[in-house]
């Protein structure tokens, strides 16, 4: 059986856990084995409709109130994964499942694979795709058939495609007596409800030719229909436009989005340094001449007032 | 540096450029004098702020070298590892890449694609070697600079090179940071590839790099810095360069006009171009320094006014139309600074070399 670890947070699933499923449903198609999907919340059964559309043959439900540590969990998934022989086990690489994956990997002395973006049988063989040297790099790993084995995967890596709705069996597991070396005692959320400037996929940076505090709403707006992060340049943040945590520089931070909108900025070699690592840079200034062209990826030469607002129609077109 | 002589008078603090900030540099000297352990907290922060321009150390009427004080400190700090992530960057990058822009080695000579510059090798010989500062290699900012300054030489059948991508940092900015380990490591290869081509001088583009590579190298040859080498021939650059009718005003750098005494070399050179020569009200020895030094151009120094501003608010009320500068720091902190206060488009902001054309 191959088993899917999904991600709920807040009450919430998330996306990446769909994703899991859709990858273990094609995998056990060509395997010839069974889904399964492991629900730990303290009202696991409400989440069962949200699944029932990716072929999931077996729902392993645990209910639970308290707050589970990572090795508490992976106590409970290692008899799991022992009594259901289960010989693929899916997690998403997010901190939970990266934090899951070597414990389990330990537990059962197999291996795991942190944070790959591709699955495939291969004969008898698995072939992983896995990025590494932050991203320059792709590499192509062929792993021998074994069992259990462990792996985590990208958020975002694979497309969500329902499967079909199968007529699922739905054990509730006992509960087991776990030791919590650690206690969570309660979870206390950033203040800031922006997005973090270097957790974000896509980041809208505003430099000089913004020319006032007050022009950053168009940014905002262009942001937050891409949910993006907004940036700034050091002359933005040092004409008190925004704060220096917004700063993206040599003396700011450091980013690598996958998608940098550089919006009425020159391209000094200090803003240079806090992003040049991003994998799409796309720039909009007046200045055919600006330095910023010299490294951007898709350059736009003309009035940022004019072009972002075109970008946000467009966009708002597409959305709907 | 002596410590002890020092009479407490506070010329080093009355004139340090940076003192609205916490640093106090008389302060820490009677700090030093006491022998006190450990620094107040505040003290210890401030002796980031520090720009090494050595306005202290040259006013110091008992020459106790204060400036020397401020790298100790730092020094002290960079051992306990207590520094600034940026710093850490920085002080990483050079030591990985040779360069503290966190730039590929590869990458140092993109630019001469274009510009063909020979790269001189092992055992060859070259009349003028040029030693190129990482800034200038990798912002593209500076091409026009090299563009003009290649060109020139060109014209003037002057035979020319460098040393390519093996060429590190110069290692001024690290050694004023503190890190005297890392600096050592650089000084050493530098030598080492300097010292096997055979050259009659050396004519740096910086003065950080020159001001370290004169008195900080073992390099047995004579080192310029390009105002200097360019002055010694204006005669012959005088008949083909372009006037230029707009008002200029020459900021010294302090890494050239205070810690070197080359303050006539880029004024003569400019008035090759213009007619209208500006001076700012501190110039010359009493020049006010640009903040982009001692490593400051690595660290962020909130909450006051930049010195940079300051600067281009007096070129503005001088109503000059162009700053001139000689150093790739000072070009940077003062032209963020006319984006800053909005007047990117009124004056602009160039090296010697850019305002030459022909």
């Amino acid at each position: 059986m191959i088993l899917v670890y999904p991600e709920i947070r807040e009450n919430q699933i998330k996306r990446v856990s769909f994703e899991l499923c859709v990858l273990a449903y094609s995998l056990a198609k060509r395997l010839k084995k069974e889904v399964g999907l492991f629900l730990l919340a303290p009202n696991a059964k409400d989440y069962l409709s949200s699944f029932k559309n990716f072929g999931i043959d077996k729902f392993f439900l645990y209910e639970e109130s308290n707050q589970l540590t990572s090795s508490q969990i992976g106590e409970i998934l290692s008899s799991l994964i022992k009594k259901e022989s289960i010989s693929l086990v899916l997690l998403p690489a997010t901190i939970k499942g990266k934090e899951l994956g070597p414990i389990l990997a330990t537990y059962f002395q197999k291996p795991f694979f942190q944070d790959i973006i591709s699955l495939e049988v291969l004969d008898n063989k698995f072939k992983i795709l896995k990025p590494i040297y932050a991203g320059k790099v792709i590499s192509e790993i062929l792993l021998e058939r074994d069992s259990p084995l462990f792996f985590s995967i990208r958020p975002k890596a694979i497309s969500v495609a329902e499967g079909e709705i199968a007529e699922p069996e739905i054990i509730e597991l006992d509960k087991i007596d776990t030791e919590a070396k650690v206690k969570v005692l309660d979870f206390v959320k950033k203040l800031a409800s922006k997005i973090d400037l270097q957790e974000a996929d896509i980041i809208i940076s505003g430099g000089r030719g913004v020319k006032e505090a007050e022009n950053f709403k168009i940014l905002e707006e262009l942001a937050s229909l891409l949910n993006a992060a907004v940036g700034a340049s050091r002359a933005a943040v040092d004409a008190g436009w925004r704060d220096h945590s917004d700063q993206v520089g040599q003396t700011g931070k450091i980013v690598a989005p996958t998608l940098y909108i550089a919006c009425g900025i020159s391209g000094a070699i200090q803003h240079l340094v806090g992003m040049i690592n991003s994998k799409v840079i796309v720039a909009i200034n007046k200045d055919k001449e600006a330095n910023i062209f010299k490294v951007c990826d898709y350059g736009i030469v003309g009035d940022l007032f004019e072009i972002v607002p075109l970008l946000i129609e467009e966009i708002k077109k597409l959305k709907e | 540096m002596n410590i002890n002589t020092c009479i407490q008078c506070a010329r080093c603090t009355s004139s340090c450029p940076v003192n609205r900030s916490n640093l106090n540099i008389r302060r820490l000297m009677y700090l030093e004098q006491i022998s006190i352990k450990e620094l107040p907290e505040k003290d210890q922060l401030a002796i980031w702020e520090c720009t090494t321009c050595q306005t202290c150390s040259l006013r110091c009427p008992k020459d106790c070298q204060p400036m020397d004080l401020v790298l100790n400190l730092r020094k002290a700090e960079i051992e306990k590892g207590r520094i600034e992530e940026s710093i850490i960057q920085a002080l990483e990058s050079t030591y990985l890449f040779g360069n503290p822009w966190q730039r590929a080695r590869e990458k140092r000579i993109e630019w001469n694609k274009e510009l063909n510059v020979r790269v001189i090798k092992e055992g060859e010989e070259v009349e003028n070697l040029l030693f190129i500062c990482c800034t200038i290699h990798y912002d593209t900012r500076f091409f026009n600079l090299l563009k003009n300054f290649i060109s020139l030489l060109r014209k003037l059948d002057i035979d020319f090179g460098m040393i390519g991508e093996e060429e590190n940092c110069c290692g001024s900015e690290i050694k004023r940071l503190g890190e005297e380990g890392l600096f050592l490591e650089l000084k050493q290869k530098n030598e080492e590839i300097i010292n096997r081509v055979k050259k009659k001088r050396i004519i740096t583009l910086s003065p950080h790099c020159y001001n370290v590579l004169k008195k900080d190298y073992n390099l047995n040859t004579e080192i310029y810095h390009y105002t200097q080498f360019l002055y010694e021939i204006k005669d012959k650059i005088d008949d083909f360069i372009k006037k230029d009718s707009r008002k200029i005003i020459y900021h010294d750098p302090c890494f050239l006009g205070k810690q070197n005494k080359i303050f006539d070399e880029p004024r003569e050179l400019l008035r090759l171009t213009t007619d209208n020569l500006m001076e700012f009200d501190q110039s010359r020895e009493n020049s006010l320094c640009c903040e982009g030094g001692g490593g400051r151009m690595w660290i962020e120094k909130k909450g006051k006014e930049r010195l940079a501003e300051i600067r281009v608010r007096e070129a503005i009320s001088k109503e000059a139309e162009i700053i001139a500068v000689c150093c790739p720091f000072c070009l940077l902190t003062i032209e963020d600074a006319t984006k800053v206060l909005g007047v990117d488009e009124k004056i602009r902001v160039f090296d010697i070399l850019e305002l030459f054309s022909f």
